[in-house]
């Protein structure tokens, strides 16, 4: 049974559900959409879902719902959800299975000529030096104590095994390192799962693609060093089998607690527990592990990338201008201090399917894009396009410096399989000039560009309601799909 | 309500993968559960089932007994790099103190001689939504999302 929550018009792109819709709820909930978005949003239960996230204890201001929202399993999918005060929580499913699951662009200084030719033979050799698939090893063998160090250390700990360019640091979130990173509290299988993954791609929605800057939105561009006919990299890519197992556990673990701490849920999927309490601090322990891992996933990728532009165009890498213009999370729970009705806190900021998007006022943002705010990588589907934006001081304001992630489902997997075939999609996306390696073709047609809402209109909104604003439209040139 | 001919069937979610299984008892019901499993992530037609595992997982109810149950063998498929094409309950109790516990028996192929036959992942066997009951006639039902 499906019963949508009532909808108060706030403004153009901002609709609440008020606090009174449902008993139980702390804060009313937030949606940003226009009248489209808002449809499909009805069209699955994604609405309630953001008045179940309203029930958490601890949570300030509003639950909110960014304009690629879309139905979860317990949060929704394009969520935010800050707690803050004494009875803050954190919750594992706030995040999901694919912790700091992320995307970051690598600039390189080819123009679309200059690889349109290359194309086939590139695209072949990212294959050949990319693993990717279900339960495809990495390149890098890590013992025990190897993984260790990088779910403590990220980034810096690869690029002291000699992998990764020392210059990516400033450019990734946290400076490739989070925080508060305890492997003792991460379990055994969760070890097991991740040795063996470090620089894979793995499945699902995870991709690489070779773009090009097809269209520049303002001046901000040339600052992130972007221009018009330039080719970069996307990744998209997660913690992989470490983050699914870490959340896993935890679930398990506070679902069966919350009991002990009085919390009543309306889906058992938001177990949470405490930010102070063992079961709390041991997760975000736990789950700043598998942010490292997916941080050093991510460099790692990114030097097997590095690697195949080196290979297809016989000069270095550094030669080739390719240099990380930035790395950001859509899947984490992270510390940060914000006003809630003036007064500044410290909160717990959970953003499921959504993007930090911060002005260049915060300190969090990297010195040389301070002047016009932190870049937000947006990840299109597949036949359309991606986007780079930049954070905003509204987004601060409305939405605890939180905006989209993608252009969001509309279609769930096996509908878009029964409609659309791997191969076909992949000739017609060739037509298109798009090449494209798939793991599966079953997995292609659930990636088909059908399946998803339109990422122009879920960043055009995004950009309307001031949670972040259009830089440069990237188009796919080349699809690595896991 | 329907009963699907193979005791199992694909539930439409937006985001993720879900499925419903059933069973005339409560062992049959976990093994049309893992059934339906398996067959989102892969062709299970066109799989061998020449390796053979057991597990067995305990929890204090039937719900989490059923997640436990399709973790473990999502876990033992890629730790030991297997796809699964059927399992067996090999017993189902209801213990005194301990709540529930199972034993089973999993048959699968080698994930590298299998590839042609994969169809998707799954991150993980969610709470959300999730359901066993005993309906009435004595027949058993549940409800399981993935996150995918």
């Amino acid at each position: 049974m499906k019963a949508t929550p009532p909808l108060q018009k706030r403004s153009e792109y901002v609709w609440e559900i008020p606090l009174d819709a449902r008993a139980g709820m702390r804060v009313p909930g937030r949606v940003f959409a226009d009248a489209e978005l808002l449809r499909l949003a009805e069209g699955d239960r994604a609405l309630e879902q953001v008045v179940n996230v309203a029930c958490l204890p601890g949570i300030q201001e509003a639950s909110m719902a960014m304009p690629d929202i879309h139905w979860g399993y317990g949060f929704p999918i394009g969520g935010v959800a800050a707690t803050g005060g004494g009875e803050a929580v954190v919750s594992p499913g706030g995040v999901g299975y694919d912790i700091c699951c992320g995307v970051r662009l690598v600039r390189t200084a080819l123009g679309e000529e200059d690889v349109r030719g290359r194309m086939g033979d590139l695209l072949a050799n990212l294959a050949a030096l990319v693993p990717k698939g279900l339960g495809v090893k990495g390149r890098m063998r890590l013992g025990r104590r190897e993984t260790e160090e990088i779910m403590r250390g990220g980034v810096p700990a690869l690029l002291a095994r000699g992998v990764g360019w020392e210059e990516d640091l400033e450019f990734i979130e946290e400076g490739g390192v989070f925080p508060g990173a305890d492997p003792s509290k991460v379990s055994e299988r969760a070890f097991e799962r991740g040795m063996d993954q470090v620089g894979t791609l793995g499945s699902g929605n995870h991709f690489l693609e070779v773009q090009k800057v097809d269209k520049v939105y303002s001046g901000a561009a040339r600052v992130l060093g972007l221009e018009e006919g330039q080719v970069v990299v996307m990744i998209h890519s997660g913690s992989r089998g470490l983050g699914h197992q870490v959340c896993t556990d935890y679930v398990k673990r506070m679902s069966r607690a919350a009991e002990r701490y009085g919390i009543q849920l309306p889906d058992r999927q938001l177990a949470c527990a405490p930010v102070g309490s063992p079961e709390g601090s041991d997760y975000l322990a736990a789950m700043a592990c598998a942010a490292n891992f997916a941080l050093a996933n991510r460099e790692g990728l990114t030097e097997w990338v590095r690697e195949g532009f080196e290979k297809t165009f016989r000069c270095g890498a550094r030669g080739l201008g390719m240099t990380l213009l930035y790395d950001i999370s859509h899947n984490l729970a992270k510390r940060e201090r914000h006003l809630v009705c003036g007064r500044e806190m410290e909160l717990v900021v959970h953003r499921k399917g959504a993007t930090r998007s911060f002005p260049g006022s915060r300190p969090e943002v990297p010195a040389p894009y301070r002047e016009v705010g932190q870049p937000v990588i947006i990840p299109g589907d597949m036949g359309s396009c991606s986007f780079v934006m930049v954070g905003t001081e509204e987004a601060l304001a409305l939405s605890f410096g939180s905006t989209c992630h993608g252009a969001g489902r509309s279609m769930s997997r096996s509908q878009a399989k029964k409609k659309i075939s791997g191969s076909e999609l992949r000739r017609r996306l060739e037509e298109e000039g798009i090449l494209v390696e798939a793991a599966t073709m079953a997995g292609l047609a659930e990636e088909a560009p059908e399946a998803y809402k339109d990422v122009e209109r879920v960043t055009a909104v995004c950009e309307g309601a001031g949670l972040s604003l259009r830089v440069a439209r990237l188009r796919p040139m080349a699809v690595l799909k896991g | 309500m329907r009963v699907p001919e193979n005791g199992h069937e694909q539930l439409e979610h937006t985001a993720d993968a879900g499925i419903r299984a059933f069973g005339g008892s409560l062992e049959e019901m976990f093994e049309n559960a893992a059934e339906g499993m398996f067959r989102l992530l892969a062709d299970t037609g066109a799989l061998g089932e020449g390796i053979e595992v057991g597990l067995e997982v305990t929890a204090p109810s039937l719900p989490e007994l059923l997640v436990e149950w399709l973790e473990e063998l999502l876990y033992l498929s890629e730790r030991r790099g297997l796809v699964w094409k059927k399992a067996k309950v090999v017993s189902l109790e209801e213990g005194l103190e301990e709540g529930w516990s199972l034993r089973g028996t999993a048959w699968g192929a080698p994930l590298e001689s299998s590839r042609e036959a994969l169809r998707g992942e799954i991150k993980g066997v969610t709470y959300h939504q999730l359901e066993v009951e005993k309906e009435r006639g004595g027949r058993w039902g549940c409800r399981v999302i993935y996150d995918v």
